[in-house]
Parts: structure tokens; sequence; C-alpha cells
């Protein structure tokens, strides 16, 4: 039985839901995530004005290992699926030639990360915290104007620097999590850089 | 276990989807048939628009499989069955159109009667249309599915068979071409083009609709390339 769960831990590392007695030096996290382009600073490439919309559509789910209990280092994973989409009738300029219509642009990022960071506070109290996230980028770029739809989708490697802040909710095995993370995929299969920003919030169980 | 972890297991699972049910892949859609009409337009970066001064068109549409290919492409098939007829009591709707706007951009008309080889105007304008039924065809496969046992593939332990669905649709394309009497090549008796504008959409069942999506598409047309169509 303990082999299984084990086994279901490891499972579980991939999708974030909760492990079993070997938790106390894990946590597991969900949470409700939010993400803007070029509607704020840092995303000033013309890729990333793809969207121009603020996106209140998306999720992540994340491990994070602490080696020393109440210490100040953990590493782990996350993954998360964030949505951005943007209805406009703006015309796109080409050489020769220019586009007008009804335009739904949909912009789909699942980030696969890898993280360490770092524990600012006391055991017990609210942590801020700030981090480093590294992996590959999933993005899908889907364009529908008239009838026609056109996407292109490309594995990005990338990176997130992400500050936060851990804040107990009275029982030790549960705390709230809120933090920012600036997204950027590097460019690959003809698709330039991709930057976005996260906004974060939701739970972590240990 | 300090903190009673079984419980955790339902509302760990209870969030991620109260969470995922508010993400989707492709959020929003269109609300109504105006909003599949495009405009397209290409025009030669080379030619030089601001010197042309003057413009005939004629006062009827054609039916773009009416237009000959060039002798090397073949004919046109005419007797495509998606092909739809076109109503021609519609034509000084759609000239009317695009004379106001050639107008306003500052060009002069030259009646077609008065054009003769001695008095070409600067650029020949003429409207086209073509309006064609489309038909999908999507296959639903009966399965797979995951059961108690593992995955089921299509058609395993199915209570209806796979089958076909039809999804058909009208759509018509207007186009407005200009053409350059003067750079016409005589030896392979074409003119050339410099500059098209290509109004397409889903057409609905209210014929007035129809009519006000291609005059407004035709506006826009103009209107997204009177940057170098002005005359100066």
């Amino acid at each position: 039985m303990r082999l299984l769960r084990r086994a279901l831990a490891s499972v579980a590392l991939l999708v974030g839901i909760s492990g079993e007695a070997q938790a106390q030096d894990w946590w597991w996290g969900i949470t409700y995530n939010m993400s803007a382009t070029s509607s704020l600073p840092g995303s000033s490439d013309s890729d990333v004005s793809f969207v121009d919309d603020f996106s209140f559509r998306g999720i992540g789910l994340e491990a994070r290992y602490v080696p020393n209990r109440g210490g100040n280092l953990s590493y782990g994973f996350s993954g998360s699926w964030n949505v951005l989409n943007e209805k406009t009738d703006e015309v796109v300029d080409l050489p020769g030639a220019a586009i007008s219509g009804t335009q739904l642009r949909y912009f789909n990022a699942v980030p696969l990360l890898v993280n360490a960071h770092y524990y600012f506070g006391s055991r017990g109290g609210i942590r801020p915290y700030a981090g480093i996230n590294a992996g590959t980028y999933w993005i899908e770029r889907r364009v529908d104007i008239g009838i026609s739809s056109v996407k292109d989708d490309n594995w990005h490697f990338g990176w997130a620097p992400e500050l936060g802040v851990i804040v107990p909710l009275g029982r030790p095995e549960v705390a709230l999590i809120a933090n920012t993370r600036y997204n950027w995929a590097f460019s690959a299969g003809g698709s330039g850089d991709q930057k976005y920003w996260g906004f974060n919030i939701g739970l972590v169980y240990r | 276990m300090v903190g009673g972890s079984s419980g955790r297991w339902p509302v760990a699972v209870a969030a991620l989807l109260a969470v995922g049910g508010l993400t989707a892949c492709y959020p929003g859609e269109i609300s109504n048939v105006s909003e599949t009409q495009v405009v397209l337009t290409t025009y030669n970066e080379d030619f030089d628009f601001r010197g042309q001064r003057t413009y005939a068109i004629p006062d009827t549409v054609v039916e773009v499989c009416d237009v000959p290919n060039p002798p090397e492409q073949g004919p046109i098939n005419c007797e495509d069955e998606s092909r739809l007829d076109y109503d021609h009591a519609l034509d000084a709707a759609f000239v009317d159109q695009v004379v106001r706007n050639m107008n306003a951009l500052g060009y002069q008309r030259i009646p077609t009667e008065e054009v003769t080889e001695s008095n070409l105007p600067d650029v020949a304008v003429i409207v086209m249309v073509a309006v064609n039924e489309w038909t999908a065809y999507t296959y639903w496969p009966c399965g797979g599915y995951w059961g108690w046992w593992g995955w089921y593939p299509p058609g395993y332990g199915c209570w209806y068979p796979g089958y076909v669905s039809t999804t058909s649709w009208n759509e018509g394309t207007l186009f407005v071409d200009m053409l350059h009497p003067d750079g016409r090549d005589d030896s392979d008796q074409q003119i050339p083009s410099v500059w098209t504008g290509a109004v397409n959409a889903v057409l609905s069942s209210s014929g007035q609709s129809n009519v006000n999506l291609a005059l407004s598409g035709i506006d826009k047309a103009f209107d997204q390339s009177k940057d170098y169509l002005m005359v100066q």
C-alpha cells in the first residue's frame, strides 16, 4: 500500500494532487492564474502584442521540496495553462496588402518548469520569497478571421523569475500562496520570443 | 498523519475542477454573420497611384466565372455545382458605392461611352462577384473511451454506429479591381491590375443584409487603402 502511495505521489508530482505520508517535506499547490502581455511594461516584442487583453483564464499546479523544514530554500516543479484571448477589428498591414475583419485571437501557453526559491521571514510567519523557474513552454497562437483559421504551435525553452509570498492560514498544513512571474519563452520554430506576466493566487498543502 | 490528509483529496480535486472549469482553449465566438466579413486589399507597391487622376467603370457587375482565364490556364468552370446565381439588379448599388469612394479619393470619372483609344482613363475599375455554396462533412466515430480495464478503441462496445454530419453555408465574394490600361501588354492581351479589394462573407437568409454587408465592405476596402490611393 505504501509502495502504491509513493507511486501515486510520483504521478501527483505531475498533476499536483495531494500526496500522503512523505508530504511533510513537500508543498503541493494549486493556483488560479491570470496573465497579461503587452498591457504592462516588459513586453515590447511585436510577437507579444498578438493578444492585447488581460486574461482571467489559467490554472497552475506545482510541487516544492523543502530539504530542511522551516529552511530558506525549496526546489520543485510547476505546470500551468494560461489562455489569453482577444476579439478585435484592427486592420493587419502586410507588405503590399492589408486585411481586416473580426479576428478572434487565442494564445494558449503551457509552461512546464523546474524551480528554486529562497524564502525570507521565519517558519510559521508570512514568508516572502524570490525564485527562478526554467524549462519548456508549449505555446499555440491561433487567429480566426471570417471562416478561416490559422495557427501555429511550438515548444520553446524559457525561464521565469518569480516574486511571491506564502501566508499561513491558521493550520500548519495549509497556506495561501500568491506570486508574480515574468514568463519569457525564447524564439522557436519561426515564432519570436513570447513574453507574458503571470499573476497567480492559490493554496499550498504541506 | 497530522492534519487528516484524507480530507485533502476531494478538496484538491474539487478546486482543480472549479478552476479548470473557468479555462477553455478557445473562448469567445462570432455572434452574427456580419462578423464573418473579411476585407482584403492588395496593391502594386511600385505603381505610382499619386499620378493618376481619371477612371472609368462599367455600369454592370461581372460574375467571376464569366471572366475568361488566360489561354494557358484553361477555361473557368462555370458549371461548378457550388456556384449560385447572382442577381444583376444589385449592380447599380455596388457600382454606385465604388463610384462614391473613387470620387471621394479625388478621381474624376470618364463615362464609358467617352472612352476611346485617344481618351483612355488613367485606371479602369471593374466590379466582380462570385457566390458559392459550401458543404463541410464531419465524421463522428463511436468511441473510444476509457473504461475500467483501460482504453476502448473507436467502434468497440458502441450502442450506435459512427455517423457523418454535414454543414452547408453560402459564401459571397465581391472584387473591385483597378486596372492600368497604359500598362497593357498587347502581345498576351493582358491589362495589369494595380489594386484589388476583395470582400468575403458568409451570406445570411436576408438579401438586404447581404447587400449592406457588401456595401460596407467596399467602404472598408477603400478606407484601408486611402493612404496610397488618394489623389495628390
